[in-house]
């Protein structure tokens, strides 16, 4: 087991390497002098050079790219314009905000998702299954903050049953917290959850034909247990890696959903600079989100070999 | 003769919808009793599997015992509840399949495989469990049983998987035992020991076991009886030497002679059955095997032939009314007609 | 991927097998009436909006549905809700095909050569598309469209830099399936160019795939446009757009629920006929995965 996490954390440098690489890139996009939108049209000329000066905007594109990867490696992403703040900072101070929603969501994608496609697989053509098939294919086509502005409409708005913007105050309680995460929290969830849905549903209908079940069957054992103990630990690994991509589109879906719902998290901060084309901001906010995502995958990967022994041998 | 244990009576299962039913079994009737053995031989796709899955009540995805009783021990399969029907599956009737490696939960460890049923449904403790998986696999003839049941179903060999699939069929005192080509999986070495081991075991233990196989060769030294299976319907039944000795239906002879023998001359070929085997969604009328017979009739492509007594105390049947190996042959030359599917 | 690398059949059985199977396949049929009402409506936007979609009346703002008139009711600035989602369907349905295509294009060509050519072409393509799938798609979306600054320009370019890498792996993978076949093992033992096996022995089984996925990711697409333009990165106003129409009736969410819906709606049911079309097509082009997936 330990090789192979050294195997794979080894293999994921080059991939950081480019992630880096895209996001300084994205720089480069900009039209006309970067400094321009890196400083706001206010800025003076002598702050303009000096910016200049320490981009290594003069120099080569290597030598820019050493210097972002040196400023990257102290911590210093840059200035962020819309908050007059080092962007880690406001990164730092806004990662938990966004990581609480992202766990909530893919834990009740992961539960609700694997519950319902095993139970429609169940009955493979039923009606529930088709229900199922139905339910999916909206949810997969339905834009996330569309269905936030629907659920803040019925259920905050009409209703009146639910918070539907921002956080309570840090001493409000934990139920305070929980009311107004269950908006998001299932906006955020749905698109995921279809996903894990589908693929459980397709892996548990796999499996389920297996001559193995048929044989704990004939041993006597009771149907929930044989779901339970035979069917889903042979589906949960296939399974496993749509938790895992899902995961990485949580936390980047939450730009999004934390829009619609003010949460202030990274995604809300980012949507904020958008407005005022606060680069250094976004290009932060990418950098710590696409890290994010290759790390969950390599978890997920490690994860997958720990929960499918055949592959162990290898 | 003996009470039996398990006794089928014309056992039909059908497959798909009910406006176009399939039917791959048809008016399936056998018996075992305890520490008796039948054979129950077929080409692939002649009902012998799913007749042994209706006895189980594990049917696949749409299939239904359309009508027939099913005995076990004095009670009707049929009418049990389900949760009735799980306290027979294991300790009264178990099944060995026949692909050992897919038969076994990849992800979990022998041993927790094979304990499982004995905690939950005997109740026994882990502990129990446990000494009898290893008694048991000692039985079957795997050495360092300990160490083996920390081991995953893909570790092993085939022919070891096969012996933990029947430590496993026999760890709750089945009074059945249905065996579902066991061997077609392994080595030719390994089947005879398998089949013994199975055999062995059935003496040992005073079991019932039904062999299911679409090999004459296999069942010639393990069964009392043999019955016939030709698409969905027992052609043919009797003790083994019977069925050996003077086979009767023109399929059950034209088996034994696409068998290979020791002491056949080289110049003399192998007789395969010519035409291909009755496919279920297209039935046929009158006997099912008129398409490849030598023998076929006029009366035989629109009557459906019924069992016909070939000894005096009805143990051997068989369901062929032209009866061309009977002691009274009674074919008449331009009896027999030329049908599509012979060459 | 390799389900595809089949020898390619004869041609003309499976025209008329398909025709047949066309009439028994309900999500190609419900996914073209869809896909096709929102194509009509694109194209006859001019004769069939009841209104001027930019003309804005301060008189009659955030009119209700099934006003007189407004059978859609209007919006912030008095414009008739339903002409502007007609005439958004030009929009909805340039943003979600046009980087498609273009994606399929760039990603096809790379995913092939990628695939035939192999050794290390093949693994600098991967390590490329690998770095890439390290990203989240709308995130990259999102930094490429701020960076450039918004509009329709920008949100096309990265949406097709954000798919490349999906069509790339696919095709790729049919390549490297088909590849290994024996019929192309044949071809080049004769000594065909390499033009000649690329275009008729290879090309051939890239189809399927590529129509399949295609139309699929166009479904991903008309949502993943919605969300640019939703961030005020997409088409900016007056043009009307389904997305950016989305994002502007929030702020009138208590008053008139109706402006900020009913273009969600418009986007659900483009994006379910996409998703439609494309499982139908997947249906009838690759019946095998039809039968593992019921």
């Amino acid at each position: 087991m330990i090789p192979f996490i050294l195997r794979r954390l080894i293999q994921i440098i080059p991939v950081i390497i480019g992630v880096t690489l895209a996001t300084f890139l994205l720089t480069w996009l900009i039209p006309g002098d970067p400094t321009n939108v890196l400083l706001g049209p206010d800025a003076s000329e002598e702050a303009r050079e000096r910016l200049r000066q320490s981009l290594g905007l003069d120099r080569s594109m290597v030598a820019q790219y050493l210097i972002y990867m040196s400023n990257l490696l102290s911590g210093n992403l840059g200035q962020s314009l819309s908050f007059s703040r080092p962007v880690a900072d406001v990164l730092v101070s806004r990662m938990a905000n966004t990581a609480l929603l992202a766990f909530a969501a893919i834990v009740l994608a992961s539960v609700a998702g694997v519950a319902a496609g095993t139970w429609a697989a169940l009955r493979p053509g039923s009606l529930r299954d088709r229900g199922l098939t139905i339910v999916v294919l909206f949810l997969n086509s339905m834009p996330s903050f569309w269905l936030g502005l629907v659920l803040i409409l019925i259920f905050g708005l009409h209703l009146r049953l639910l918070p539907v913007s921002g956080m309570p105050p840090s001493g409000a309680g934990i139920l305070s917290l929980a009311a107004h995460m269950i908006l998001p929290t299932i906006t955020l969830a749905a698109w995921s959850l279809a996903s894990i849905a589908r693929m459980t549903r397709s892996a548990v209908l796999e499996v389920i034909n297996n001559d193995f079940i048929r044989t704990a069957r004939s041993r006597g054992l009771s149907e929930w247990r044989i779901v339970l103990f035979h069917v889903l630990p042979n589906a949960i690994p296939a399974v496993l890696t749509v938790i895992g991509m899902q995961m990485g589109f949580l936390f980047s879906g939450a730009v999004l959903t934390e829009t619609v719902f003010s949460w202030p998290g990274i995604g809300l901060a980012m949507f904020q600079a958008i407005a005022i084309r606060d680069i250094p901001l976004i290009q932060g906010g990418i950098l710590m989100l696409a890290l994010i995502f290759v790390l969950i995958n390599l978890i997920v990967d490690v994860l997958y070999v720990y929960f499918n022994p055949k592959i162990k041998l290898n | 003769m003996p009470s039996s244990i398990l006794s089928v009576e014309s056992l039909s299962v059908c497959y798909g919808s009910r406006k176009n039913p399939i039917k791959v079994v048809e008016d399936v009737s056998f018996d075992v009793s305890s520490g008796e053995s039948l054979g129950i031989v077929g080409e692939s796709g002649s009902g012998k599997s799913q007749t042994m899955l209706a006895v189980l009540r594990l049917l696949g995805q749409g299939g239904e015992i359309t009508s027939g009783e099913i005995l076990f021990d004095g009670k009707d399969l049929r009418s049990l509840s389900n949760r009735e029907m799980k306290l027979i599956r294991g300790n009264g009737i178990s099944l060995i399949s026949q692909d050992a490696l897919s038969a076994l939960n990849p992800a979990m460890k022998v041993g927790r495989q094979m304990a499982e049923p004995l905690i939950v449904c005997d109740g026994m403790s882990a502990e129990a469990a446990r000494r009898k998986c290893i008694e048991l696999l000692d039985l079957v003839g795997i050495h360092g049983a300990a160490s083996r049941m920390e081991c995953y179903p893909h570790e092993l060999s085939g022919g070891m998987r096969q012996r933990v699939l029947i430590a496993m069929a026999i760890s709750r005192d089945p009074k059945v035992l249905i065996a579902d080509e066991p061997t077609t999986a392994l080595d030719v070495t390994i089947q005879a020991q398998i089949l013994n081991l199975i055999d062995d075991l059935r003496k040992e233990l005073g079991m019932a076991l039904v062999l299911i196989t679409h090999d004459l060769g296999v069942v010639a030294g393990i069964a009392d009886r043999v019955s016939v299976m030709y698409g969905g319907r027992i052609v043919e039944t009797g003790e083994t030497e019977q069925i050996f000795g003077c086979p009767r239906h023109p399929y059950t002879r034209a088996l034994l002679k696409s068998i290979p023998k020791i002491d056949q001359s080289r110049s003399e070929r192998l007789s395969p059955i010519p035409g291909l085997p009755v496919d279920p969604r297209a039935p046929l009328q009158g006997c099912s095997f008129h398409t490849r017979c030598e023998y076929t009739k006029t009366s035989c492509t629109r009557t459906r032939p019924a069992l016909l007594s070939a000894d005096a105390n009805g143990v051997h049947r068989f369901r062929c009314p032209v009866d061309p190996f009977g002691p009274r042959s009674n074919i008449a030359p331009g009896d027999i007609i030329r049908s599509e599917g012979r060459r | 991927m390799s389900q595809f690398a089949t020898s390619p059949e004869t041609g003309r059985g499976v025209f008329v097998s398909n025709l047949r199977n066309i009439a028994t396949n309900t999500s190609l049929l419900i996914g073209l009436v869809l896909v096709s009402m929102v194509v009509f409506s694109a194209l006859l936007a001019d004769f069939i909006s009841p209104h001027d979609p930019n003309f804005a009346n301060p008189i009659i703002r955030y009119l209700p549905p099934l006003s007189e008139g407004y059978i859609l009711g209007t919006d912030e600035l008095g414009r008739d809700v339903l002409s502007r989602l007609i005439h958004g369907a030009r929009i909805a349905l340039f943003v979600a095909i046009i980087p498609t295509v273009i994606s399929l294009l760039i990603g096809g060509i790379l995913g092939l050569i990628a695939g035939y050519v192999g050794s290390f072409v093949d693994t600098f393509v991967m390590r490329y598309f690998d770095i890439m799938f390290a990203f989240p798609g709308i995130l990259l979306a999102l930094g490429i469209s701020a960076a450039i600054g918004p509009g329709l320009n920008s949100m096309i370019i990265a949406m097709v830099v954000v798919t490349i890498p999906e069509f790339g792996r696919i095709i790729r993978g049919v390549v490297l399936g088909v590849r290994e076949e024996l019929y192309v093992e044949a071809a080049r033992v004769l000594g065909y160019s390499h033009t000649r096996i690329i275009l008729f022995h290879i090309l051939p089984n890239v189809v399927a795939p590529a129509l399949i996925y295609g139309t699929l990711q166009t479904g991903r697409n008309v949502i993943l446009a919605a969300s640019l333009s939703f961030l005020g990165l997409g088409i900016q106003p007056p043009t009307p757009d389904w997305g950016q129409m989305l994002s502007g009736g929030r702020t009138s969410l208590v008053m008139a629920p109706h402006v900020a819906t009913i273009p969600g709606l418009a986007i659900v049911f483009l994006a379910v006929g996409f998703n439609l079309l494309g499982d139908g097509i997947r249906d009838l082009l690759d019946p095998r995965s039809r039968q593992s997936a019921k």
